[in-house]
C-alpha cells in the first residue's frame, strides 16, 4: 500500500482541484462503503455522507460537489491530408466548447493520439492548444504518439512522469477511481495491442483498496474489447482487465483510436469509443481499410466531438453525452 | 595519317559505345574485354536487384516477395496514415521510422533467407520477403 500513498502525479491537490482525497482518503472511503455510505442531493447535488461509529453521519469531502468530466481524444496534432489539414483548429473547437459547457468541468481525459507522429514540434503545439483548456488533463498515449524513434520516450518525457511502466497510473477524484491504461508498447507482428503482464499485475494490485461500490473509470487508447481484429480494433489481454474489474458496481471504460462512437454494456461494465477531434474513420469494416476517411467539408465538424461524463444524481453510475463539433 | 587517326578515333568509340552505361572511366580508358565483361555482369546484376513493395490501405502490396539475393528493397507508403516496416524475428535485421504519406524506406537483403515483418503500430499488416541464393 506505500508505494499506492505514494503515488504521486495523479494527485488532484497537486494539481490545484479543490477536492483533497489521497490515496488514503480513498481508502477510508472504502471502508465507509462497506459499512454504509449515503448520497444525498444537497441543493440538486449528489454529495456522499459516510456512517460513523456512532452512527452520526459526516460529509465524505471528495463528493462535496457536483462531478463532471470530459473526454477529448484523437487529436492527431501535424496531420495534414485532405481528411483535415487543419486538426489543430479543430482541438481548438472541442476546447472552446468545454468552455461553453454550463456545468465546468473538474478534469479532462485525452485518449491518446495526441500527435500524429509523435515529433517534438506537434508534442509542443499540442501542449500549447490544450493549456486552454484550464483544467487538470490525464493523458495515455495512442500508437501515434509512440512513433519517435525512442518508441515513446518523447510520450513519456511529456506526460511519463510518476507514472508506472509505459505511462499507466491511477487517482481518485470525487469519489471516483480513475485508471489510466496504456496499450500501445511493444506491439507484435499479428497480434492485437496488449496490456502486458506488468500493468495488469499492477491494475490486480491497484484494484485491492478499491471497494465494489466506488464507480470506476478506466482509459486507454485501443479498445480493450475486440471491436474489428482485422483492423487491430481490439487489445489481446484486455478481458483479463475486464474480469478484474467485474466485480465493481459501476465501471465505466473509455477508450480512442477508432475516431467513432461505438458502446456497449456487460453487466456493470460500459464500454464506449469516443470520436476525435481530427478526423473519422470508416465503421467496422466498412472500407478498404481503417484510414482516414474523407467527408465533404461542410460535414466535418459533425463527424468529430467529445464526451461529457457526470455522476448521476445519487447514484454510482456515470451519464455519458456525446456531443459533435457541429 | 588522317585515315589513321580517324580509325583510332572509330575504334575507341566502338570500344566505349556498350561501355558508356557502364562505367564513365570505361569510356575514355580503354581496358582489357575481361575487365568490362565484368563490370558488364556486375551493373547486370545491380539492376535485376531492386524491388518495390507499396503501402496501401493498410496492407503491403505484394504482400510477400521473392528476390535474389542482394536485392535492395523499396518500401513506398501510399496511405494516409504512417507506417512502419520491422523485422518480426528477433534479429530485427530492419527498422524504419514511421514513414508518412509517399515517403520510403529501403533495405538491401544481403543473407539469403525468409524475413516476415510488419507494421509495428498496425500489427494486423504482415509482409514476407523470401531471399532466395538461385541466379
Amino acid at each position: 500500500m506505500d508505494n499506492h500513498d505514494t503515488h504521486e502525479l495523479p494527485r488532484p491537490e497537486a494539481l490545484g482541484l479543490g477536492t483533497k482525497i489521497s490515496r488514503r482518503d480513498a481508502l477510508k472511503c472504502s471502508i465507509w462503503a462497506g459499512t454504509g455510505v449515503m448520497w444525498a442531493l444537497v441543493g440538486g447535488i449528489p454529495r456522499a455522507f459516510a456512517a460513523t461509529a456512532d452512527g452520526t453521519l459526516q460529509a465524505i469531502k471528495a463528493g462535496a460537489s457536483a462531478f463532471s468530466f470530459v473526454q477529448i481524444s484523437d487529436s492527431h496534432i501535424g496531420f495534414n491530408k485532405p481528411a483535415n489539414p487543419e486538426p489543430e483548429k479543430y482541438l481548438q473547437l472541442a476546447i472552446d466548447r468545454i468552455h461553453a459547457m454550463p456545468e465546468r468541468p473538474s478534469l479532462v481525459l485525452h485518449t491518446g493520439d495526441i500527435t500524429h507522429l509523435s515529433k517534438s514540434q506537434q508534442f509542443d503545439t499540442a501542449a500549447q492548444i490544450l493549456k486552454g483548456v484550464g483544467a487538470p488533463i490525464f493523458y495515455v498515449p495512442g500508437e501515434h504518439d509512440t512513433l519517435d524513434e525512442g518508441g515513446g520516450k518523447a510520450y513519456l518525457d511529456h506526460y511519463g512522469k510518476n507514472t508506472k511502466g509505459n505511462g499507466w497510473y491511477s487517482f481518485d477524484q470525487n469519489g471516483v477511481h480513475f485508471i489510466a491504461l496504456v496499450n500501445v508498447f511493444n506491439f507484435e507482428a499479428g497480434h492485437e495491442a496488449r496490456l502486458g503482464v506488468d500493468q495488469l499485475k499492477w491494475l490486480a494490485d491497484d484494484l485491492i483498496a478499491v471497494s465494489n461500490s466506488t464507480p470506476i473509470v478506466v482509459f486507454t487508447h485501443i479498445p480493450l474489447w475486440s471491436i474489428y481484429k482485422a483492423w487491430g480494433w481490439g487489445t489481446e489481454d484486455g478481458d483479463v482487465a475486464i474480469q478484474l474489474l467485474r466485480r465493481f458496481g459501476s465501471v465505466t471504460i473509455l477508450h480512442g483510436h477508432i475516431h467513432q462512437v461505438i458502446q456497449k454494456v456487460e453487466g456493470n461494465i460500459t464500454f464506449h469509443t469516443a470520436r476525435g477531434t481530427s478526423f473519422p474513420q470508416p465503421e467496422p469494416g466498412k472500407g478498404p481499410s481503417p484510414g482516414p476517411m474523407l467527408v465533404p467539408a461542410e460535414q466535418l465538424r459533425s463527424y468529430l466531438g467529445l464526451t461529457s461524463i457526470r455522476r448521476v444524481s445519487g447514484g454510482h453510475t456515470l451519464a455519458l453525452t456525446e456531443q459533435t463539433l457541429a | 595519317m588522317n585515315y589513321l587517326k580517324l580509325a583510332c578515333f572509330l575504334f575507341i568509340v566502338f570500344l566505349a559505345i556498350p561501355m558508356a552505361p557502364l562505367n564513365a572511366c570505361a569510356a575514355v580508358t580503354p581496358t582489357t574485354e575481361s575487365t568490362a565483361a565484368t563490370s558488364k555482369r556486375a551493373v547486370n546484376k545491380a539492376q535485376a536487384h531492386t524491388s518495390s513493395i507499396t503501402i496501401r490501405n493498410y496492407a503491403f502490396v505484394p504482400d510477400t516477395l521473392t528476390v535474389p539475393l542482394g536485392t535492395t528493397v523499396t518500401w513506398q507508403n501510399a496511405d494516409e496514415s504512417s507506417h512502419t516496416i520491422v523485422d518480426s524475428g528477433k534479429e530485427k535485421a530492419f527498422h524504419s521510422s514511421a514513414l508518412d504519406t509517399n515517403e520510403s524506406y529501403q533495405f538491401a537483403f544481403n543473407k539469403p533467407g525468409t524475413y516476415h515483418y510488419f507494421c509495428s503500430v498496425h500489427p494486423h499488416m504482415l509482409g514476407t520477403i523470401i531471399v532466395t541464393t538461385g541466379q
